[in-house]
């Protein structure tokens, strides 16, 4: 099997496995008219935040971090941010534009607070940006140069003893080659943290996984809340699994068997190779909003009786064992796993079947989700506004 | 899609699996019907039950007589404990198994605790808020606890212990 793929180096020296112009609206006012540049520029990709000024302590931090994160993207070539006011604005956009990527801002206070004219503007700026993007072409790079991000989704009971095995082999090739993984999903590491503390690369790493499986057990417990309904959700308990403790021990299969270096924040870029995890919240788009946010190229997205939410900004790859899941969602699934399940192939032939996919979708290969222009990227929020 | 597999060649001889030796639960890989002789795969070796009722694909199947209390293993690691008396060959799931974690005080899951709820919210906002505006929290608490009295119409106690609380609940009830 091929260790390398076809990708766009960036200015910065990371490597896209996509080449997205982004329209970034970074404030909730704008996010309308961002959409409607999206849709004067069909090529162009929109994420647009609700919030703004009312955001305060580490919410405020959070929307900044992620949608800075989201514009430093290495899939994406250049980007076009809109908001309210300039000092916002202009932070984000040039935090964006460090490391020598395309960045330009369109500010409502600018232009006479008129949606028409910002979507005027903005039109042509996007267009123009789309049209020198397509300039880039893909050469040879290594497989280590990827940096993943690893979700799971509707699972069922397959999703543990087959997908999120599976996507873990693939982690663990990934980082043997000098690649990055990264998983969150706080709540879905509970009754299974220990396991993931002996993984700790140091003592301090050991009781950050520790202490943020217990703020988000203690917040549950504080809010009234039973798990059971909740996480799992009625469709993993239909499916077959019962409690969180076995839902989280299928669950962090999903990212192999490799030390952890560290556990950071929603949309906290990664200090350096190796397996991360990601102190979040475990619903998906919330979840794979802060992994992409952080930088993964493209995501691992293991399901059991289907999900069809991906990334708009990373190329979502979804793998499935379910054999009646797999037989119903040929158009969601990318990697039909059910024949591992089936015991008709063993894990580490699938292994390198899915690693195939991976290196021909970091290629260029199209997912279901982008064909069918599934993709969305979102910002969690935390606590209340002012 | 990418199919994973060639040509399928016999299909293996076991009906369910367990990940782990020590493992009390084993997974259906297929539809279990009642009174069938199930071969369980336990890597090495294999073991045959009968199954008491149906199972469906993917679901659970007890290895062994359960106590209420018992702890149910799964990939050799504890999933949660029986909460009922479960037999050999029975399906297991959330009717007869209860998870250890996320557990209630005092048992049973309590009505939404806003009170609770809102004191831990500003705890956690205050973590990451510079000290000169604690103040401003205390306050902004305050006009949530007046808020909330008059959006849920009911009476939050300001400074009610636990204990307080759960005696007020049990005179209304």
């Amino acid at each position: 099997m091929s260790a390398h793929f076809d990708g766009f180096r960036r200015a910065d020296g990371s490597v896209g496995v996509r080449n997205h112009v982004l329209v970034l609206s970074v404030n909730g006012l704008t996010s309308p008219t961002a959409r409607r540049i999206g849709r004067a520029v069909p090529g162009a990709r929109v994420v647009a935040t609700p919030f703004g000024s009312g955001l305060f302590g580490e919410d405020a931090a959070l929307q900044r971090r992620a949608l800075t994160g989201f514009g430093r993207h290495p899939n994406v070539a250049a980007a076009l941010v809109i908001g309210g006011t300039a000092p916002y604005v202009r932070e984000i956009a040039d935090a964006i534009a460090v490391g020598g990527k395309p960045v330009e801002a369109l500010v409502l206070d600018d232009c006479e607070h008129d949606a028409i004219t910002v979507t005027e503007r903005g039109t042509r700026i996007a267009a123009r940006m789309l049209r020198d993007a397509s300039r880039a072409r893909r050469t040879r790079v290594d497989l280590g140069e990827l940096c993943v991000g690893v979700e799971c989704g509707r699972s069922d009971p397959s999703s543990g003893l087959v997908a999120n095995p599976l996507a873990g082999s693939i982690v663990d090739a990934l980082l043997a080659a000098g690649g990055r993984a990264v998983f969150g999903e706080t709540i879905e590491w509970l009754g299974a943290e220990h396991l993931l503390e002996r993984r700790a690369v140091d003592p301090g790493v050991a009781r950050a996984i520790r202490n943020a499986v217990q703020r988000r057990e203690r917040a549950s417990v504080v809010a009234g809340m039973d798990l059971l309904g909740n996480n799992p959700g009625p469709t993993n308990i239909a499916a077959g699994l019962s409690t969180i403790e076995e839902k989280s021990l299928g669950a962090i299969a999903k990212g192999g068997h490799a030390p952890i270096r560290g556990v950071v924040a929603v949309a906290e870029p990664l200090p350096g190779p190796g397996l991360y995890l990601m102190d979040a919240p475990a619903y998906a788009p919330e979840s794979v909003g802060g992994l992409v946010a952080s930088g993964a190229q493209l995501v691992l997205f293991t399901t059991g009786v289907g999900n069809s939410f991906v990334s708009g900004i990373a190329p979502t790859i979804k793998i499935c064992a379910n054999p009646v899941a797999a037989g119903r969602l040929r158009e969601q699934l990318d990697f039909d796993a059910s024949a591992v399940f089936e015991r008709t192939i063993p894990l580490r032939e699938a292994t390198a079947q899915l690693q195939d996919v991976l290196l021909d979708v970091a290629s260029g290969t199209l997912t279901w989700g982008e064909v069918l222009d599934e993709g969305d990227d979102v910002v969690s929020r935390l606590g209340p506004a002012l | 899609m990418e199919r994973s597999g060639p040509s399928a060649p016999d299909r293996a001889s076991w009906q369910a699996t367990a990940l782990s030796p020590n493992d009390n639960v084993a997974i259906a890989l297929e539809p279990v019907v009642a009174g069938q002789h199930v071969v369980v795969s336990l890597g090495e070796r294999a073991l045959t039950i009968t199954s008491l009722e149906p199972v469906a694909l993917g679901h659970k199947i007890a290895l062994a007589d359960l106590r209420p209390g018992d702890a149910l293993i799964k990939y050799g690691e504890c999933i949660g404990e029986a909460t009922a008396s479960i037999a050999r060959g029975a399906w297991v799931h959330i009717h007869n198994l209860t998870s250890r974690r996320a557990r209630q005080e005092g048992g049973a899951t309590s009505a939404f605790d806003a009170h609770a709820y809102m004191e831990a919210a500003a705890s956690t906002l205050a973590l990451s808020i510079p000290a000169a505006s604690q103040a401003t929290v205390a306050a902004n608490l305050g006009r949530l606890h007046a808020l909330a009295q008059e959006v849920l119409s009911f009476e939050i106690p300001q400074h009610a212990s636990g204990s307080d609380r759960d005696a007020q609940d049990g005179e209304r009830q």
